[in-house]
């Protein structure tokens, strides 16, 4: 192996994991999320030498991660990992199970840039200014994202939604 | 639902979800190093003339998607632009005691070890077969070519890989030969398991016994990548891998004006005995 290799072998076996379930939750099919990241970590192997520091392999393998992702869903890839096929059912049943798929079906109605945003803030809890430079936006643009997919998953899912 | 609300249940969505295993690391390795491989030839770096057979094929690689061409021979090809945070790789100091300009050795032992390569290539070319000697016309790259280049750091040590090709003929028909070899510390594994390093995955694999050495000889298996027909693959004790392929298109392009080798120009026992070819065995 070489020196490459093994710091890289190093970093997915620690990262891999935890970047397949951002992953996850912006296309909501594991297998889907595997290619994903699969894809993210091949271009970070590619560019090792550049991303110098480490602390930056992560923001660099979120980015492409991210990007790969709204890329495949504006090919219309999309339309073939959608978590159901038609917008879900305010859920009455008990919680578990049920609101879990509740939860992944109705960000799979976010429109996939604000999907994008809220997996970021929310899930990756990074800051504004991250999210916004990482999708090439702006700030307030970020914000108003957030906000709007937000109230969009409180339509999907209310009144029945709960964490339990 | 707020903020706070959101995070909890994205949370007990992941929790809840029944994951798949986690992912190979082995597997991640070896498909970032076929993705570099298959960069390093779309850039030119390996100046051995298959940069318009695989531009099809590895340009979407070589540019991570983006659809912007490479320039060829670019050193330090970035699959993003170049931010602030990153930094430029360094290649190794040439025989004239400057840096290179890209990972290709221009003059030196190791652009050296690179020619002596082919020649002794050419030399076992299999019998009945020509092996032409043309050079580049137009975009047609020449008929021989050969490259040293930097492959990576092992231990702290420059690690180079070296590359001669050529062109064999026979009966109006043109096919391809390549010797590639690796300094220790770049490849290990198996026999089989050495062969995946190469071009492309293979379809299969059957270990072929030379004189008591084990050696791998792989078919290809990937559909859409028709470049390499089987090549063999052995690891000296040493940590030295040296892989022998053969293709049955001229410059391993399957869309190439030249007529096709109807038949594979060596059999395995062959290759695996190529492989095995004490020239072969550079020693860093």
């Amino acid at each position: 192996m070489t020196d490459r290799d093994t710091a890289f072998a190093e970093y997915f076996a620690a990262r891999s994991d935890a970047m397949r379930g951002t992953a996850f939750l912006l296309c909501g099919d594991w297998h889907r999320a595997e290619d994903l990241t699969q894809t993210a970590f091949t271009k970070l192997y590619l560019a090792w030498h550049r991303v110098a520091r480490h602390e930056v392999l992560d923001g660099y393998v979120r980015r492409t991660l991210v990007r790969t992702f709204l890329d495949e869903r504006r090919l219309g890839w999309w339309q073939r990992v959608r978590v159901s096929g038609s917008p879900p059912e305010p859920l009455t049943a008990e919680a578990g199970h049920e609101s879990r798929i509740a939860v992944l079906a109705a960000l799979s109605c976010v429109p996939p840039r604000q999907r994008a945003v809220l997996i970021l803030r929310y899930w990756e809890d990074i800051s504004v200014e991250e999210t916004a430079e990482l999708l090439g936006c702006s700030a307030g643009t970020v914000k108003s994202q957030a906000a709007r997919g937000l109230q969009a998953l409180r339509t999907r899912l209310s009144p029945t939604f709960n964490t339990d | 639902m707020d903020e706070q609300e959101f995070r909890a249940s994205l949370h007990h969505a992941i929790d809840r979800s029944t994951a798949p295993p986690s992912m190979s690391t082995t597997g991640a390795v070896h498909a970032g190093r076929r993705a570099a491989r298959r960069r390093l030839l779309a850039t030119g770096a390996a100046g051995i003339g298959v940069l318009a057979l695989v531009t099809t094929i590895g340009l979407a690689v070589a540019t991570g998607g983006s659809g912007a061409p490479q320039q060829v021979g670019a050193p330090g090809v970035a699959s993003t632009p170049p931010r602030g945070d990153e930094t430029k790789p360094v290649w190794p100091t040439g025989p004239d005691g400057q840096p290179q300009q890209d990972r290709t050795a221009k003059a030196g032992v190791k652009a050296d070890a690179a020619k002596a390569l082919l020649e002794h290539l050419v030399t076992v070319a299999p019998a009945g077969y020509t092996v032409p000697d043309e050079p580049a016309i137009g975009t047609a790259p020449p008929s021989r070519s050969n490259q040293a280049q930097f492959e990576d750091k092992v231990g702290g040590k420059d690690a180079w890989s070296y590359q001669a090709s050529a062109q064999i003929r026979k009966d109006g028909a043109t096919g391809q030969l390549i010797v590639e070899v690796h300094e220790p510390g770049l490849i290990s594994g198996g026999a089989c398991e050495l062969a995946k390093h190469f071009w492309t995955e293979p379809g299969g694999c059957t270990v072929v016994p030379v004189g008591g050495r084990d050696v791998a000889v792989a078919t290809a298996g990937d559909p859409g990548d028709s470049r390499i027909d089987r090549w063999a693959a052995y690891g000296y004790p040493d940590g030295t891998v040296v892989f022998v392929a053969v293709s049955r298109h001229a410059n391993f392009m399957p869309d190439s004006a030249d007529r096709p080798l109807s038949t594979p120009p060596l059999t395995d026992q062959q290759l695996a005995a190529l492989a095995v070819d004490e020239a072969f065995h550079i020693r860093a």
